[in-house]
């Protein structure tokens, strides 16, 4: 009972991992593209996110047989005063791809339709190991709040520490709250997913 | 309680407070961040969002003011999502830092206790050490721990007793030592005493039977008598000397207050010797003591004779004490005590006066008094002058 319980559950993963595998293919120029399905944007956590108005990176990473690695992210945001969602998409090549787009759904279609080049000189590959992260805040928002989060605590030890006539040792204090904010609000995963991809051409 | 147990219970007792502790932090860590992801903030902080939204539309002039304030909402929001988004992180950190220091404050706490809980185990393996050797009758043992606490206090004690012990064997080997002077000074008296009897009555009936018969000896018979008589005199002066050393008795005991004593004894001796007798009272709370006071005299007697005869021309005396005994020290300018005699000063027969002067008995007579008081005799000073300490107990001491 147990055991069946298991393969269903690890059947059921493989499944969900087949319907949304991005689809890999070769360009003319020998680059290796790969197409996201839109699938992803429907999890629940993935969805919430991107309505959260914080930039969700999407980080895209192939590995070849050859262990060749190249990488490519998508950054949306949705824009509430305009209600709008700002994506920039950015390859192997530097290209940045930028869309405004107005609705879920034409996010969606936009995703469906973006090719992010990944791999260039990949003529030869045909199977390639692909890991998709997705992180909740760029390193922008993250540095902005550490900055922030940093200055009311050490604002607020100080007030502590002037109420206690206590001035000194607040630099102290500060630096330990500095490290603890430093290394607690790091940029983590929210979704990660790995594939095995078969390049068409 | 072994120290091991002792030890590894306070190792119970920190990693209990450290658990504690660790539940404790997490409480209060995760309900100090909670406020990131509050759901009233956040709904108030969207409400305001909306309502800067619906007054640029309102009021359109003002748009880029209600922009600015909806732009300023957004940070902050933003902000508070991506805190939210690290909480648990965050709680983590900080319980780590807590816990960290806490347990730094523990370990070193427990750290202390395991030293000062070594440095006792070795503390009272001296005292062990100590009072095993006092077990075994050794004397003027040593700990060399001076701390205030009760192990120092206990160090103290067995110092102090293995002194008091030292002192008593000496006392006693003294006297002991002294008794056998004192039976062999008994039996000289004795043998010497019934001839001297017997050779007076010889001489008297001689000089009888001479002067009858004879009235031109008679004269000289007499005379001869005189002589003879001195020549016992003298000898019987010796036998006595003899018998008073033999019968230095035992004190009787009774309650006297020494200030008054040795006052009474400096009015009373005063012109006893070329001597100056000084009392200098010195603070001494409660001075009684139980003394034989007629044997004390005998004391300070042959303490002051000496000194007359060492060439003083002061004698001084003063009063002190301690806890358990009452010291009075009698110091005088002569010439001092020589420096060879010092080792044997209170044994019987020392005496720097020519033969015929003196027996030398005094101050050990004197000795024996005061060790028969439970006190003593002792010199502590030499030159200039001498200076003698009769130490006796205070009434109500233990020692």
């Amino acid at each position: 009972m147990r055991g069946a319980f298991v393969a269903l559950t690890l059947l059921g993963a493989m499944h969900a991992a087949a319907a949304n595998e991005p689809i890999a293919r070769l360009r003319a120029d020998a680059m290796l593209v790969v197409t996201l399905k839109p699938d992803l944007l429907a999890h629940r956590d993935v969805r919430k996110q991107i309505g959260s108005g914080l930039t969700t990176t999407f980080l895209v990473t192939i590995t070849d047989a050859q262990n060749r690695k190249g990488a490519a992210r998508i950054e949306v945001r949705y824009e509430p005063w305009d209600e709008v969602y700002l994506v920039t998409a950015r390859g192997i090549d530097a290209a940045a791809q930028r869309a405004r787009l107005e609705t879920f759904e034409r996010l969606a279609e936009w995703w469906s339709n973006a090719a992010l080049p990944l791999l260039p000189s990949a003529s030869a590959v045909t199977r390639a190991q692909l890991t998709l992260e997705v992180l909740p805040f760029s390193i922008e928002e993250q540095k902005e709040t550490q900055r922030w989060l940093s200055r009311a605590l050490g604002e607020a030890h100080r007030e502590q520490a002037m109420d206690a006539s206590e001035v000194r040792g607040t630099a102290g204090g500060n630096s330990v709250l500095d490290a603890l904010i430093g290394t607690s609000i790091q940029r983590r995963p929210i979704f990660r997913q790995r594939w095995t991809v078969t390049v068409t051409r | 309680m072994s120290a091991r147990r002792s030890f590894l219970l306070v190792l119970a007792l920190a990693v209990l407070a450290l658990i504690a502790f660790q539940l404790f932090a997490r409480r209060v860590s995760l309900s100090s961040f909670n406020f990131a992801g509050a759901r009233e903030v956040r709904t108030l902080l969207d409400a305001s969002m909306d309502d800067q939204k619906r007054l640029s539309r309102i009021d359109p002039a003002r748009g880029a003011e209600y922009r600015r304030r909806f732009e300023e909402i957004g940070n902050v929001t933003r902000k508070l999502d991506v805190v939210a988004l690290n909480r648990d992180e965050i709680a983590r950190r900080y319980e780590a830092i807590l816990f960290a220091v806490f347990a730094t404050g523990v370990a070193l706490a427990l750290v202390l206790y395991a030293v000062a809980m070594r440095r006792r185990q070795r503390r009272l393996a001296r005292l062990q050490t100590a009072l095993e050797a006092l077990s075994r009758g050794d004397v003027d043992i040593t700990i060399a721990d001076r701390s205030r606490d009760v192990i120092g206090s206990i160090a103290a004690m067995i110092e102090q007793t293995s002194r008091d012990i030292a002192g008593d064997r000496r006392r006693l080997q003294y006297l002991d030592h002294l008794a056998a002077w004192q039976e062999a000074a008994r039996r000289h008296a004795h043998e010497i005493r019934t001839p001297l009897t017997a050779a007076r009555l010889e001489v008297d009936r001689l000089v009888s039977t001479v002067s009858r018969h004879d009235a031109a000896l008679a004269q000289t018979a007499l005379h001869a008598q005189a002589s003879i008589h001195e020549e016992l005199d003298r000898l019987r002066e010796f036998t006595r000397e003899f018998t008073s050393f033999a019968r230095v008795g035992q004190p009787r005991l009774a309650k006297h207050d020494l200030w008054r004593c040795v006052q009474e004894f400096c009015a009373t001796f005063a012109d006893a010797w070329a001597v100056e007798l000084v009392f200098e009272r010195s603070p001494c709370d409660d001075c009684m003591v139980l003394i034989d006071n007629e044997m004390f005299r005998q004391v300070l007697v042959n303490l002051c004779n000496n000194s007359a005869l060492a060439g003083a021309t002061r004698v001084t005396f003063r009063i002190g004490d301690d806890r358990a005994r009452v010291r009075l020290e009698v110091a005088d300018d002569g010439a001092g005590i020589d420096a060879a005699l010092r080792g044997r000063l209170f044994e019987p027969y020392t005496t720097t006066r020519p033969i015929g002067e003196g027996m030398g008995l005094g101050l050990a007579i004197s000795k024996k008094i005061m060790l028969d008081h439970g006190g003593d005799l002792e010199l502590v000073e030499n030159g200039p002058g001498a200076t003698f300490r009769v130490t006796m107990p205070r009434i109500g001491a233990s020692a």
